[in-house]
């Protein structure tokens, strides 16, 4: 059994315009302190990110703890609302319409937690937390809404004697398969996962993965998969959207990208996954120390206080937006261009030797075919 | 269908009930004696109060009734608290009274409850001019002493009974509306609220099903708290002369009268006064235990 | 293994079973553990989430809580001293803290909330001494030693760290903390409980360089613990693979990784993702409670290639190489 992608089969319905669409979207949270609780600095959490979804692809959003996924996600949602910029559904600006044409709307948009256990009232039994959306939308009668609870909780590949425990009776994998039933009942066009597979194991992991994917094709669906992990948005995703800081950094196909990231960042960020394979010299060409704090951006590229490529009077005069580099691959940094071409610059930045790896890969992958279940 | 789920749902208190019957706080709530004698004498007390038709020797004497012969008796075996000025049995009166300041205090703190509970739950979840406007009107009654505020209403309002219970609740609300008002700000921010929101659940339903339930626990502990000082107060409000009037057999007002006739009649005084004192105490250590039970800061800290 | 070589090993877990009684029931959370960690070695201790990592390495330093828990048999060996025999006071002065340290997964925990991170440092300095001699101990050397250490776990400003309080200090930062304090007595052994499993790639990778680094300075042993194969392929010597309780493998992490023998380690290294693979594949099943476990093999439920015999009976340690046990019939 194989986790592979289904794009293809949603072509025909591939629309002129983007399914989910949002334009210079930010968000800031003020920052109180001092005995007046006066605002003090703004923290720009989401600071101007544009991005396009099309119906049944899935992009990732990956990036350091810290820079603004989770806060992207639920502005885009609605449960935060925007400091700026604009949400466009199925071509029709959240932001200005009536509020009942936006409850309608706005449930085909649905946002899974990255806290299963926290987002279910612990007083309630799973039951009565997978029947608040329909009892909310519908007015079908209790045994009936039990039924397709029921069909929706088999269908995450769960069980009715589930639905009588309380969250903190369930695993970690049990709760994110219920996280999804629970917004599948409101039949959504497009899901946001937050970190669907965070602090599970791996052979969990590969369940949940393989379960949105047979979830994708059953109610196609169309994922916005956030992640800090590139090997699972390798996986997963069609296209993905690298940020640092608030900001999207480099975004493209997810193969164009991992295979030629023309962002120090990306870089860094592939240079740092551990490899499975012992024994090769590790990178060396590893980022020093943590992100900056979002209330104090640096001067110029927000990446310059990190960066190997970093050059004075050009990467702290002025902050590089994303320029196209290939068909659909956009990176944000002065010195992109270099990133490719020089090689003396990928090796000072670290390599990343998908093709190297590929060839053993093939001798490897043929164990997993066996599997029986 | 399986029919264990629909008998979860039938019963919408499930989770409510598992928390507050679980056995590490039961532990926690019996975990001295001091809790055992709460319990025992709110539960005497109760039954006494509803029982006290049944129970009383003499229960013409209640309200209002004359034995001249009879009067200002010690305690004997015919009357074992004794009688009053006006021959009256005082253990009758003192069951009767129990039925009186219970229901006051019953009636004070579901009314308070009602009245304030919800404007605290508003007031939590919305911010802005709502929560403003219900925040400030509380604090204005809760600047003066509860007991000022009941006795210059009282005052106004004339000695009976409803007019009591309104004095009394009145200055009760902004109590619960305080506190209900502190947690709903807390829970309104908690992940399954947020949850909630996204999936698009009416506020109302977020309030009442999740929100009201989660604040359950503190409105159980501050209500029996609650009755307690409300027995007392209501005592004091009688005593004063404020409260309700004769002949009705309020524990305060029996005090008061008996004050004539001090310290010869001893029995006059001492046995309301005991019903007083061992109300309000049976109240109060129920629901300090409750309190300990239930505080998620308190729970663990043993086994 | 022969004679010569066990003796040359500084920690042997021989045979170590361990219970808890719950209200459940018992749960056998340890049945028949061994490991062997040489000297100047890093072991990787890997396996999925409640399958007994955290409580081996508590068992080593004598740190399991007498009840619920109850060491049913085994012993442990720290060069040529049996842990086991000691008591808990002879643990905590000439073991633990000293010989053996560890670097724990949570980062907020260890550290108290009210003392400096210069205090607590000074302190270990203080209280647990050095396991090895011959180090002046001069005043001033201490400080100069634990900035030493904060540079070379490659937090800036080291001096400003010292003033102040954990909570002022991001989880990369704490995590730093920590491991300077792992390493500031000189121990012979470090127990790292999942130390890099909070934090980011980008961190996770400097951590495991950092630790790398000061491995290699002190020649100390270390008994890593972890979930991610990665990390194992990144800083272990020698890994074994842990199934419920059992050891299912051990073997040099080259070895482990090109030709894994158990049917466990295969499936895992596949449901493994990394930058290479397109694809992951899947366990079926899920890891059992240890709780009334079947008395045969632990991994019989979700094995591809079970045997009859595997049901019913304990498979026993099969040496698949001079270096690569396994713990599996298909080998016996
Ligand atoms: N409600 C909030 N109020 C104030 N600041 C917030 C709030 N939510 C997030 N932040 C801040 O915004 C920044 C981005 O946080 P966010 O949770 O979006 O990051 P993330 O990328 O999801 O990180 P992680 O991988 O840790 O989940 C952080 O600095 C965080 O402290
Ligand atoms: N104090 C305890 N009482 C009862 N059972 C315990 C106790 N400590 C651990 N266990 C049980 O022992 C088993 C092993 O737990 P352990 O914490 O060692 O797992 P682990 O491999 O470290 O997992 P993780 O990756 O989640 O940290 C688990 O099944 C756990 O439930
Ligand atoms: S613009 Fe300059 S500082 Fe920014 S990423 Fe590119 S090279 Fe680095
Ligand atoms: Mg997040
Ligand atoms: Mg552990």
């Amino acid at each position: 059994m194989r986790i592979t992608r289904f794009s293809a089969i949603f072509l025909d319905e591939a629309m002129t315009s983007p399914l989910l669409e949002i334009r210079a979207l930010k968000r800031y949270f003020p920052v109180r302190s001092g005995l007046l609780h006066r605002i003090t600095g703004l923290l720009r959490a989401v600071d101007g990110v544009s991005l396009e979804v099309n119906a049944g692809e899935v992009i990732g959003i990956v990036g350091e703890s810290g820079c603004g996924k989770t806060t992207l996600g639920k502005t885009v949602q609605g449960i935060y609302r925007p400091t700026a910029g604009e949400i466009f559904l199925e071509g029709k600006p959240l932001s200005r319409l009536p509020a009942k044409d936006l409850r309608r709307l706005g449930l085909s948009l649905q946002y899974v937690h990255q806290d299963p256990l926290a987002s279910f009232d612990p007083w309630w039994p799973m039951a009565r937390s997978l029947d608040e959306p329909l009892r909310a939308h519908t007015d079908l009668p209790w045994s009936e809404r039990m039924e397709r609870v029921v069909r929706i909780v088999k269908a995450v590949g769960l069980d009715t004697e589930h639905l009588e425990c309380f969250p903190h009776e369930l695993s970690g994998g049990q709760l994110r398969r219920l996280t999804l039933a629970r917004v599948l009942a409101l039949n959504p066009r497009v899901l946001i996962l937050d970190e669907p597979t965070a602090s599970l194991d791996v052979s969990v992991q590969a369940r949940i993965l393989k379960l949105l994917s047979d979830l994708r094709s059953e109610f196609k669906l169309t994922y916005v998969f956030i992640s800090h992990d590139l090997r699972i948005v390798r996986i997963m995703c069609d296209r993905v959207a690298v940020m640092y800081l608030g900001k999207v950094v480099e975004i493209g196909p997810t193969e164009a990208v991992l295979r030629d990231p023309r962002h120090p960042y990306t870089r860094a960020l592939l240079a740092a996954i551990p490899r499975l394979s012992p024994g090769e010299p590790q990178d060396e060409n590893l980022l020093e120390g943590e992100p900056p704090s979002p209330l104090f951006l640096p001067q110029g590229c927000r990446f310059s206080s990190r960066c190997p490529l970093f050059q004075e009077g050009l990467c702290n005069a002025s902050e590089p937006a994303l320029s196209p580099i290939g068909p659909g691959h956009e990176a944000a940094c002065f010195r992109s261009a270099e990133l490719s071409t020089s090689e003396e610059t990928v090796a000072r930045v670290g390599g990343f030797g998908l093709e190297k790896a590929e060839k053993r890969e093939g001798s490897k992958m043929r164990i997993g075919e066996s599997d029986a279940s | 269908m399986n029919g264990r789920v629909s008998a979860l749902q039938s019963l919408p208190g499930v989770g409510l009930a598992k928390k507050l019957l679980n056995r590490r706080m039961l532990r926690l709530f019996f975990r001295d004696k001091l809790t055992g004698l709460g319990t025992v004498l709110v539960l005497v007390t109760f039954f006494l109060a509803v029982a006290a038709p049944v129970l009383s020797p003499f229960p013409e004497d209640a309200y209002e009734n004359v034995r001249v012969a009879e009067r200002l008796q010690s305690p004997s075996a015919k009357h074992w608290f004794g009688t009053d000025r006006m021959g009256r049995d005082i253990f009758s009166r003192v069951l009767y009274g129990g039925r009186v300041t219970l229901f006051i205090a019953l009636a004070v703190t579901l009314l308070s409850i009602a009245i304030g509970v919800p404007l605290g739950l508003v007031a939590g979840y919305y911010s802005g001019a709502i929560h403003e406007v219900i925040m400030r009107v509380a604090d204005v009654f809760l600047a003066i002493p509860r007991i000022i505020l009941a006795l210059s209403l009282a005052a106004a309002l004339g000695p009976n009974v409803p007019n009591v219970i309104v004095a009394l609740s009145v200055s009760f609300w902004p109590r619960f509306t305080r506190i209900v008002e502190a947690e709903t700000q807390s829970l309104r921010h908690e992940l399954y609220i947020e949850a909630s929101q996204s999936l698009g659940v009416s506020p109302v339903s977020i309030l009442f099903r999740h929100i009201f339930v989660h604040t359950l626990p503190t409105i159980i502990v501050r209500g029996t708290l609650g009755i307690g000082f409300t027995i007392l107060l209501a005592a004091t409000l009688g005593f004063i002369g404020v409260g309700v009037s004769p002949p009705t057999p309020e524990w305060g007002l029996m005090i008061a009268e008996s004050r004539e006739y001090l310290p010869g009649t001893w029995w006059y005084a001492l046995f309301p006064g005991l019903a007083i004192f061992l109300t309000v105490m049976g109240y109060i250590l129920m629901g300090d235990s409750l309190r300990d039970a239930m505080d998620p800061r308190l729970r663990g800290i043993e086994g | 293994m022969n004679r010569t070589a066990e003796e040359s090993h500084l920690l042997r877990i021989k045979n170590l079973a361990l219970e808890f009684h719950t209200e459940r029931g018992v749960v056998q959370a340890l049945d028949g553990v061994n490991l062997a960690v040489a000297k100047g070695e890093v072991l990787g201790l890997v396996g999925e989430s409640g399958c007994g990592k955290t409580v081996t390495g508590r068992s080593v330093l004598g740190l399991i809580p007498c009840p619920p828990g109850r060491i049913v048999r085994g012993e442990i060996w720290l060069d040529q001293e049996n842990l086991m025999t000691l008591s808990q006071e002879n643990l905590r002065s000439r073991v633990r803290g000293s010989r053996i340290t560890l670097v724990p997964q949570d980062t907020l925990g260890p550290l108290n909330p009210v003392h400096t991170v210069g205090t607590q440092m000074g302190d270990i300095l203080k209280y647990k001494g050095r396991s090895r001699n011959g180090r002046p101990n001069r005043p001033g050397s201490d400080h100069q030693e634990i900035l030493d250490l904060l540079r070379a776990v490659h937090l800036p400003d080291p001096d400003k760290i010292l003033a102040k309080y954990p909570a002022e200090l991001s989880g990369g930062q704490r995590q730093r903390i920590l491991i300077a304090m792992a390493f500031l007595p000189r121990p012979e052994l470090i127990i790292a409980d999942e130390p890099t499993t909070a934090l980011d790639v980008t961190v996770q990778a400097q951590i495991l360089k950092i630790f790398r680094d000061l491995v290699a300075r002190d020649g100390c042993s270390v008994l890593f613990i972890t979930h991610d194969m990665g990390v194992v392929a990144a800083i272990c010597d020698r890994v074994s693979v842990m199934y419920a309780g059992q050891i299912a493998e051990t073997a040099p992490v080259r070895k482990l990784f090109e030709s894994p023998r158990h049917p466990y380690t295969v499936k895992l290294l596949d449901s493994v993702p990394s930058p290479e693979k397109k694809e992951i594949s899947q366990i079926p099943g899920t890891v059992p409670t240890l709780i009334n476990i079947n008395k045969g093999c632990r991994f019989y439920d979700r094995c591809p290639q079970r045997l009859d015999r595997c049901r019913d009976h304990k498979p026993g340690l099969t040496q698949a190489d001079e270096d690569h046990a396994v713990f599996c019939h298909l080998f016996g």
